[in-house]
């Protein structure tokens, strides 16, 4: 059994905390320990634009925090993996790393660089091939496109997750859980979270022309390791449609929720009825989800 | 050409940029918003232009990285815009809510603000309250732009 130190973020756990019981039960099915530590925000970008010795600073704490346990991180969300990951690749300067650890000292702490930062789909790639015995075959003939999202993939030398241009793992492992992997162009566009506040319609034309691309590919769904990728193809989905006006939809499921239906948890265990776009897939007719 | 030099040592990365445009050619807000061009901030920048950093162009980055990933100088335009904005914040020119969503971030180490209602749904889901250590954390960080003189 392998232990690691749970890195929910705050997306996860404040504002869609139906992925975090998700990926729980998945985790623990797999027979993956958690440990729940004090962990801050990683912190995001926004922190980063407007003070990056800030960001530094606090993103040096969380890794401090898993180190003093002895811990490495598992990252449900691929912003928090990519900020830690940074933060570890600029505190290798050593002076970088001891202006830091100077503020750390403050709160007895120090920012050694013993922990390793791991998403959630980069543990489970590792396991890939214990996977096929432990799937139901329930997801044959399933068909899923994925978002990998920008923050697992850039910058590819430092996130050094996949192939920053023709990504494949998420579809080595949809196969691996008995689904069939679904290619679409602009695999690696960003979904347009980010631009969900500054320009609305920009946001919808870019979430509707990636559905529309994995629509024609023949999808029945899509499944990202982002909860703002998810965000914005759930909640967003619907907003984004009735601007764009294009007649296609596209339900999402967070990976962990994949993994979790295929492990044989049920459509309600998982969270689907917490789901903005209703998961109404032909092949999982058998899963009924009540709504809440 | 002071303001060159000023630009310059923060973002030395940006010398090497030969203006090939494969950052704006690969940027998600350019091509389906408009406004952001990486390579013209760039460009201006390099001339020494000190309004570059009050440019509000530089506050719609999606944060992709996508140019990073692409541009065969090794420049990371993403990067440089990301200082870029850490300079506008130090000169008090970042838009306020850019500053506030930072802000709240330092001092309670959390991205959104915590409410009762977070608690009450991860308790429905069985999850453990939310529990955040502010008390050391405020200690550490502070936001430049709070604590240096303009």
């Amino acid at each position: 059994m392998s232990t690691y130190a749970l890195f929910t973020g705050c997306t996860i756990r404040m504002m869609l905390p139906h992925l975090e019981a998700a990926s729980r039960k998945v985790l623990s099915r797999l027979d993956i320990a958690l440990v729940d530590l004090p962990f801050t925000c990683c912190p995001t970008t926004v922190l980063r634009e407007v003070d990056d010795t800030a960001w530094l600073t606090m993103a040096a704490r969380n890794l401090a925090v898993a180190e003093q346990e002895g811990l490495d991180i598992l990252a449900l969300c691929n912003g928090c993996t990519q900020s830690l990951k940074e933060a570890q690749h600029l505190l290798e300067d050593p002076q970088r790393r001891r202006a830091v650890n100077g503020k750390l000292a403050e709160i007895g702490m120090e920012y050694r660089g013993t922990a390793t930062v791991n998403h959630f789909a980069a543990v489970l790639y590792d396991m890939r091939e214990e996977l096929p015995p432990l799937v139901t075959g329930r997801l044959a003939g399933v068909r899923v496109a994925s978002q990998p999202g920008c923050h697992i993939l850039r910058p590819s030398e430092i996130m050094a997750f996949d192939d920053p241009e023709r990504p494949s793992k998420y579809d080595e492992l949809i196969e691996a859980i008995g689904a069939t992997p679904v290619d679409y162009p602009n695999k690696t566009l960003c979904c347009g979270f980010n631009l969900f506040e500054v320009d609305r319609s920009a946001a919808a034309r870019i979430v509707m022309d990636k559905i529309e691309a994995m629509s024609k590919a023949g999808a029945d769904l899509v499944t990202t390791g982002c909860p703002s990728c998810f965000t914005q193809f759930d909640r967003n989905q619907l907003i984004a449609r009735r601007i764009d006006g294009r007649d296609v939809s596209m339900p999402v499921l967070f990976f962990p929720q994949l993994v979790g239906l295929a492990l044989g948890f049920s459509a309600d265990e998982m969270g689907l009825g917490h789901h903005r776009v209703k998961v109404e897939v032909a092949a999982l007719a058998d899963m009924t989800v009540a709504s809440v | 050409m002071k303001a060159r030099r000023e630009l310059l040592a923060e973002i030395p990365e940006a010398k090497k940029c030969f203006q090939c445009s494969t950052c704006a050619a690969s940027c998600v807000v350019l091509r389906y918003s408009g406004g952001l061009n990486p390579r013209v901030l760039i460009m201006r920048a390099l001339c020494g232009d000190a309004e570059v950093v009050a440019s509000a162009d530089l506050w719609k980055c999606a944060t992709c990285a996508q140019c990073d990933e692409r541009c065969p100088q090794g420049v990371n335009p993403f990067a440089v815009l990301m200082t870029l904005k850490n300079i506008a914040a130090r000169k008090g020119l970042a838009p306020e809510s850019r500053v506030s969503a930072a802000r709240m971030i330092a001092e309670t180490g959390l991205a959104f603000p915590m409410s009762a209602s977070v608690d009450q749904r991860r308790e429905r889901l069985g999850l453990e309250p939310m529990s955040v250590p502010t008390g050391d954390l405020t200690r550490t960080v502070s936001l430049a732009c709070d604590v240096e003189p303009r």
